[in-house]
């Protein structure tokens, strides 16, 4: 446990320097935060959305925001909560963009029984998700199934069930109050538990 | 250990975050109870499915890409900078900008030039000639500058060229951009005029001439001043709105100036006209005044007299007894 805290913290450090120095027109030190973090916004974005091809826009995005913005951090929280809730926002306006719905709608109209499984495999990309999940039938089931919830709650589950975040760091992260965030987080469970109870 | 205070310790039960008291007891319980047992089946094999999530790779590019991306936006915040002040977004935002733009070209005209101004008097001058002869060279303002003058001559060559009908002379009149207004009291002028009486108006209307009160003898006047009723004068200066020759004086006066009468304002209760506007060209106000004094006392006039730049006039007449 505390073995942990103590790289959670030197890692804040080491963001904070990378940070300040970023903000000495050092472009360097940003190229450094994207390669530490990457892999870690990417996979949220791919969690949250449920693709390839989105999540690779939004990480972008959000490491975009991050230089933009980077000057009015003030290291009042950790760098990692900030760039999760930037990459979180990102996600939601990806979600409730215009384009976005009308996919879902279409893929709906199209073949509303297999909706996910044809979103996907008429996606125009040389990636198949599909591929991803291939040795765990069940994680693919989990993946789903949390993609089949509301999209407030299955944010809520991608950070607190995959991403082990606290609490707390949920309800900074997503700007909701912290009974809230307990509220949704077991009614989201409820339902992934009725729907993988029919496959599991 | 009851069933409900289990299913909050299973998550720690399985990744073994419990004391080794608790741990017993929840192994106990489970060994007991099938419903927690299903249930923790359940989470060990949903845990098990997410702990087996893969951890993907972003592209190669990354990182190039957020440089691309950053350095197009740039370039694009520079470009809206420079073209986009107003960051219109909306379509609806740019009419509405349009809209408030041509309402303010509107009521400004920013861009009416005095030239408009004389072609209007030089196609209105004809008109105005019979009465007023002026001398060919003199300008009748007397205050242009040269080029003014210089555009004056063109226009005096296109309008002869171009023969214009009185009705375009109107229509251009209508484009002054200069005008005052006068307000002028005026009483009738009981000595000089005939005031008909009831009976009599429809007759008076035949014997009086349209602009012409004074045909009327005087004789005629003063006998009718004797017949007069009291009820008459209360009626005011004019006879009945069909039977108002003052008015159509007034009207062939203005007309004969190259003017015309604006708007008149008829009292429905007295059944006479309380209120009469006529436009004229302000250098003829003079000779108005002069023809109206005839027929009328004027006794209060404002302001004194019309505005020194103004080419047209509006002269607002208050009637009263």
């Amino acid at each position: 446990m505390s073995r942990n805290t103590n790289i959670s913290n030197r890692s804040q450090q080491e963001d904070d320097v990378l940070i300040k120095s970023f903000l000495t027109d050092n472009i360097n030190a940003f190229d450094r935060l994207v390669i530490k973090y990457q892999n870690l916004v990417f996979n949220l974005c791919f969690r949250i959305l449920g693709d390839y091809d989105e999540a690779d826009d939004c990480a972008q995005e959000t490491f975009i925001k991050v230089y933009k913005n980077l000057k009015k951090f003030r290291f009042q929280s950790s760098f990692t909560t900030w760039l999760y809730r930037i990459a979180v926002n990102t996600c939601r306006n990806k979600i409730a963009s215009a384009g976005n719905r009308m996919k879902k709608k279409t893929m709906r109209i199209d073949n509303p029984s297999e909706h996910n499984r044809e979103s996907l495999e008429l996606h125009d990309c040389s990636f198949n998700p599909d591929d991803v999940f291939e040795k765990n039938e069940d994680s693919r089931l989990i993946h789903q199934a949390i993609e089949s919830l509301p999209d407030h709650l299955g944010i809520l589950v991608v950070l607190r069930d995959i991403e082990g975040k606290a609490y707390e760091d949920i309800s900074e992260i997503t700007g909701v109050t912290l009974g809230t965030v307990k509220s949704r987080l077991a009614r989201a469970r409820h339902l992934l538990r009725v729907r993988l109870r029919e496959v599991f | 250990m009851r069933c409900r205070h289990v299913n909050i310790l299973l998550a720690d039960y399985r990744d073994k975050n419990l004391s080794s008291q608790d741990m017993a007891s929840v192994k106990e319980h489970l060994a007991q109870c099938a419903g927690c047992r299903e249930e923790y089946q359940f989470l060990k094999k949903y845990r098990n499915g997410i702990d087996a999530f893969p951890v993907l790779d972003p592209p190669d590019n990354f990182l190039e890409k957020i440089h691309e991306r950053i350095t197009a936006g740039e370039r694009r915040g520079l470009i809206r900078k420079l073209f986009y002040p107003l960051k219109i977004k909306l379509p609806l935002e740019a009419a509405g900008v349009l809209a408030l733009t041509l309402i303010i070209a509107f009521i400004y005209r920013p861009f009416a030039v005095n030239r408009m101004a004389y072609r209007a008097e030089e196609t209105a001058a004809p008109a105005a000639s019979t009465v007023q002869p002026e001398p060919k060279k003199t300008h009748p303002e007397g205050d242009f500058d040269r080029s003014t003058a210089t555009v004056k001559r063109d226009d005096e060559i296109r309008a002869k060229e171009r023969a214009p009908a009185p009705h375009v002379a109107e229509s251009a009149v209508r484009e002054e951009p200069y005008k005052a207004e006068i307000t002028l009291a005026l009483r009738l002028n009981r000595v000089s005029i005939n005031v008909p009486s009831v009976g009599e108006s429809f007759q008076a209307k035949n014997l009086t001439e349209a602009g012409e009160p004074r045909a009327a003898s005087e004789k005629d006047a003063t006998s009718d001043k004797k017949e007069k009723s009291s009820a008459e004068l209360s009626r005011g200066p004019f006879p009945a709105p069909r039977d108002q020759p003052e008015v159509d004086g007034i009207a062939a006066l203005a007309k004969s100036l190259a003017g015309k009468v604006v708007k008149t304002t008829y009292d429905e209760k007295t059944g006479f006209h309380r209120q009469v506007i006529v436009e004229i060209p302000a250098r003829n106000y003079d000779q108005f005044l002069t023809g109206l004094r005839a027929d009328w006392i004027v006794h209060k006039q404002s302001p004194a007299g019309p505005h020194p730049r103004a080419r047209r006039m509006q002269i607002i007449m208050n009637f009263s007894e």
